[in-house]
């Protein structure tokens, strides 16, 4: 019946030795006591012993004397020996350099709040199971009447505007028009002006909007007068009635230049199948997320209760703002902390195998300290102040190369991916990440200096006192061995990611977009109001390509209401005559396109049943075409020539007339989709995309540009891009690419950094066992035994970095899972790459101390 | 070479007595010939109704042994301690001084003091 072992051996060590016994006595006695009477005795020697900590504590703090020595004798030691003070600070740098960018970027995306006024109650209010989670307008205005569980809605949709000044180019600009209410639900005051009203948003009220502050420094010089100035959108003068401030952003949708009042077109108001406006709410702080989503549910069921054919089965979730911002960006950052990880992982090894290999040149001057009285604790801590100096300087340097490193990498990101960020606007280390970089810098300073300090402060004093050359120890040996294969496999887990995530890319890349993609180029118009009488558009669109088409170098010109690649575009659903739904069915739902009828061709789409669209597909013919998605999919095993569909928002039905190839709408990460395609001939399009096809689409988009600006000068030409430009923007390229960077720049730090550690361990051993390889070599030991005796630990340590190396890669596959396209994250071709490769390093690393070794004199090693 | 001189119990006139250490005399004061650790932490946490641990009593009683405000003396223990030693304390004439300047030092101060009416916590 004693007190708790633990608690003892902690009151032990707290007390000073003389008054030990009389204290542990005095415990001994009342814990007996307090036990006997029934009390929680436990509990109570535990507490004598923690609160008794800072008095134990008082007495063994080094003074500040011995500290400050011990910083001297550090810097001392740094101009001593630059090389290896310059290999451990840069070590820890590299480390502390990824790790600051990485930990910068995931701090700005995932923690760092929004700059809206209490930004944990925004959510983003999704209609439906699909991806766009849209709503249409009625939805709108029943949610925003019936919904109790919200301070506020608002909606907003996105699109472009044309600004014109005069003497400049036309120019369009990003827009996003918001109903009333959007700016106060995000809690943002406006820097100038005020916010939209109730009676901005009647279709007939005045022209207003609202400028971002970009917008308003660059193109109106920051002139606190343009409040009340009218500006030309669209041919149409609108009052600037606000500035938004310097700090707002809207990553949801990137970066609107102008902000418009939300008038829906009447289509827009009536039509309850048109789902084409988000949504965002301020949940109510007395409202849970439980009680939200029932607030939710029942204004689905006021929606499906008033619209029952648009809303059978609606539902209504909501995401938090942030999650709706950055879910797509999550497995990157994921596989980005998890590199991290790694790469510290790798940088700790390497910098206490360099201070492992300082410890066996400095045993004698322990040995004499030692000698001289320096308790073990004393040399511990002069060791451990060394090592946290050399993780401070290099923390410090890695604060820096991290922020110069984010800075690049956010430089590097097409600004559309920058735009839907939050906090990317002005990247850079902050306070807080600058604190949390140097706490994992002395961290692992701490941690991985007082292993080796333990180390050479254990060693026996006669032992070093003895004379002559000191040899690093076997246990020493191990250790650093030990070191080495876990680089190695680190290394192995971040070549085979970089592997998978380059290989991923490559098949991005490589997806088939549209036929003979490098000599498309893209460019879009919108036409202003102007031309709103049918016929006039209708001849715009056919002079245009008239016109376009005779261009020199040119060999087609067509055009589409939404381009291929682009991600956007209308959907329907598809009904088929003579083929009624069975209850509980959903119609498909299918892309709709309206093309030139030339689009085709100069698309080299092919044609795989039918016929495409031709000049007597006008007067109510009423022809489309589908793809081979569409046909595969609805009409498997039937033809479908001849069928006629219908859908919601037409009049009539419509003949299917042709099948053609599949072309990718969406992005290169998706599955294609089912497409019917509907003539643009008879009635044109005021919002299309011009595809050219050239053999120099360089010059082709500037010669475009100037074809329509004599047919229209105050039309802008924007979005001007060759196929592979738009791939490469993608996000399904750029998340991946910019996650291969990094692991990229990540896993060849710790190839070299493996390699630097395995050259040292060899180094040492044949410096070790100079004399030893001389005698061999005096006896006769041929050139292959003496590789053999140098090598073997070095393979040994090896072989099993790289077993663990191929587990650990296996293991992390997952973290890598959603970013991997087109292999499997566990492909063992990569993975056995991977390895190859670093077996191929080691080799070289091992070269350069095996010709050493091999090159040792038996008269010059045994006689010294 | 550094010397660390420790400065303090060197003769002179001492400084007055700490709130804790003037506790920790009166209650070995108290106890009389009983006075050993873990009665005297007892005494301070029943009477002084404040809660010690063992390592700030040892801490406190071994400065005023220092001071020469305490003298101490080990003896045998008991099976009921685990067989660890009891030290015992007794006050020396210098603590009896000191523990009396404290006094008249606190009633010279408090006399005639009229506190103004202060609210209860």
């Amino acid at each position: 019946m004693r007190g708790p072992r633990l608690a003892r051996w902690l009151i032990e060590w707290i007390l000073p030795f003389t008054d030990r016994a009389a204290a542990l006595g005095d415990l001994e006695e009342e814990f007996r006591r307090r036990r006997a009477a029934g009390e929680r005795a436990s509990l109570w020697y535990w507490r004598q012993a923690l609160g008794s900590l800072p008095h134990g504590l008082r007495g063994r703090l080094p003074r500040p004397g011995t500290l400050i020595a011990d910083v001297r004798f550090a810097l001392r030691l740094w101009r001593r020996h630059p090389a290896f003070a310059a290999a451990a600070i840069g070590t820890q740098a590299v480390g502390i350099a990824v790790t600051t960018a990485v930990l910068a970027v995931a701090y700005a995306v995932l923690i760092r709040p929004l700059s809206y006024a209490d930004p944990a109650q925004l959510v983003q209010v999704l209609e439906g199971t699909g991806r766009s989670g849209n709503l249409s307008f009625q939805d709108f205005i029943d949610a925003r009447r019936s919904g109790r569980g919200f301070e506020g809605i608002a909606g907003f949709s996105g699109g472009s505007r044309a600004l014109t000044v005069p003497g400049l180019a036309p120019d369009r600009l990003p827009m996003l028009a918001v109903t009333d209410g959007f700016f106060e639900v995000l809690g943002v005051p406006l820097a100038y002006g005020r916010t939209f009203t109730s009676s901005d948003m009647g279709r007939n009220a005045p022209p207003v909007v609202i400028l971002s502050n970009q917008t308003w420094r660059r193109r109106f010089a920051a002139d606190p007068a343009m409040v009340g100035r009218y500006i030309a959108l669209g041919g149409i003068p609108h009052e600037v009635v606000g500035v938004l401030p310097s700090s707002f952003a809207f990553p949801l949708r990137g970066q609107p230049e102008l902000w418009l009042p939300l008038r829906p077109t009447v289509q827009q108001e009536q039509r309850g199948y048109m789902h084409w406006m988000e949504a965002i709410a301020r949940r109510r702080t007395d409202v849970s997320v439980a009680q939200f989503q029932s607030d939710l549910d029942a204004i689905a069921a006021v929606i499906s209760t008033r619209d029952p054919a648009n809303h059978r089965d609606v539902r209504m979730r909501s995401l938090p703002l942030r999650e709706a911002m950055v879910r797509g960006v999550k497995p990157t950052i994921n596989a980005l902390v998890a590199g991290v990880v790694l790469v510290v992982l790798v940088t700790c090894c390497t910098t206490a195998a360099l201070l492992l290999s300082r410890s066996a040149p400095r045993r004698r001057e322990m040995s004499v300290r030692s000698a001289l009285g320096a308790s073990r604790g004393r040399l511990v801590l002069q060791l451990v102040v060394e090592s946290v100096m050399l993780s401070l300087a290099g923390g410090i340097v890695g604060i820096a190369g991290g922020d110069w490193l984010l800075r690049g990498f956010v430089a590097a990101m097409p600004a559309q991916q920058r735009a839907t960020l939050p906090h990317f606007d002005d990247p850079g280390v902050g306070v807080v990440i600058a604190l949390a970089a140097l706490s994992v810098s002395l961290a692992s300073g701490l941690l991985f200096g007082i292993v080796p300090a333990l180390r050479a402060a254990r060693m026996s004093q006669d032992e070093a006192l003895k004379g002559g050359r000191v040899a690093g120890s076997v246990a020493e040996h191990h250790l650093r061995s030990s070191l080495v294969a876990l680089q190695v496999a680190v290394a192995l887990i971040l070549l085979a990611g970089a592997g998978l995530l380059a290989s991923s890319v490559y098949r991005l890349l490589s997806v088939p977009t549209v036929p003979d993609p490098n000599r498309i180029v893209m460019m879009r118009l919108n036409l202003p109001p102007k031309y709103d009488a049918r016929g006039a558009v209708r001849q715009f669109n056919q002079q245009l390509v008239e016109r376009l088409s005779a261009m020199p170098g040119v060999t087609g010109a067509a055009l589409i209401n939404q381009a291929p690649l682009s991600g956007g575009g209308n959907n329907g659903d598809l009904h088929i005559a003579g083929r009624p739904l069975a209850s509980g069915d959903r119609p498909p739902i299918v892309a709709i396109r309206s093309v030139s009828n030339n689009y085709f061709a100069v698309m080299q789409v092919p044609v795989l049943r039918g016929r495409t669209f031709g000049v007597t597909d006008t007067g109510g013919t009423q022809a489309v075409a589908i793809n081979r998605v569409l046909a595969e999919s609805v009409f498997a095993g039937e033809d479908p020539i001849g069928k006629r569909i219908s859908f919601q928002f037409l009049p009539g039905t419509w003949e299917i007339v042709g099948v053609v190839g599949d072309e990718r709408f969406d992005d290169v990460d998706r599955p294609l989709l089912p497409v019917v395609y509907f003539t643009a001939e008879e009635n044109g399009m005021s919002s299309f995309t011009v595809i050219l096809r050239a053999d120099d689409s360089g010059a082709a988009a500037a010669a475009a540009r100037q074809v329509i600006a004599r047919l229209d000068p105050e039309l802008p030409v924007f979005g001007v891009r060759t196929v592979d430009q738009i791939t490469a923007e993608s996000s399904a390229v750029f998340l991946r690419r910019a996650t291969l960077w990094m692991i990229g720049v990540f896993a060849i730090a710790s190839v070299i950094l493996a390699a630097m550690g395995l050259y040292g361990v060899i180094a040492q051993s044949v410096a070790d066992r100079t004399r030893e390889i001389g005698v061999r070599v005096a006896l006769g030991a041929t050139h292959g035994r003496v590789v053999g005796l140098v090598l073997r630990g070095a393979l040994q340590a090896v072989a099993v970095g790289t077993v663990l190396g191929v587990a650990g890669a296996l293991a992390a596959s997952k973290w890598l899972s959603t970013l991997v396209f087109g292999v499997s994250p566990r492909d063992p071709l990569t993975i056995a790459a991977a390895a190859g490769f670093l077996g191929v390093v080691s080799l070289v690393a091992c070269g350069v101390p095996m010709r050493r070794a091999l090159q040792i004199n038996p008269a010059t090693a045994v006689r010294d | 070479m550094f010397y660390f001189v420790d400065y303090t119990g060197m003769g002179g006139r001492q400084t007055y007595l700490g709130e804790f250490e003037q506790i920790v005399l009166l209650a070995v004061v108290h106890l009389k010939d009983d006075a050993y650790g873990a009665n005297i932490r007892r005494q301070i946490e029943d009477r002084g109704e404040r809660a010690v641990t063992i390592g700030a009593a040892y801490a406190t009683l071994d400065r005023l042994v220092d001071k020469g405000y305490l003298r101490a003396r080990d003896a045998e223990g008991g099976a009921e301690r685990g067989g660890q030693p009891r030290r015992y304390f007794e006050v020396t004439a210098s603590g009896v001084v000191a523990l009396e300047e404290a006094r008249a030092l606190q009633s010279r101060m408090w006399s005639g003091v009229q506190l103004p009416k202060g609210r209860k916590a």
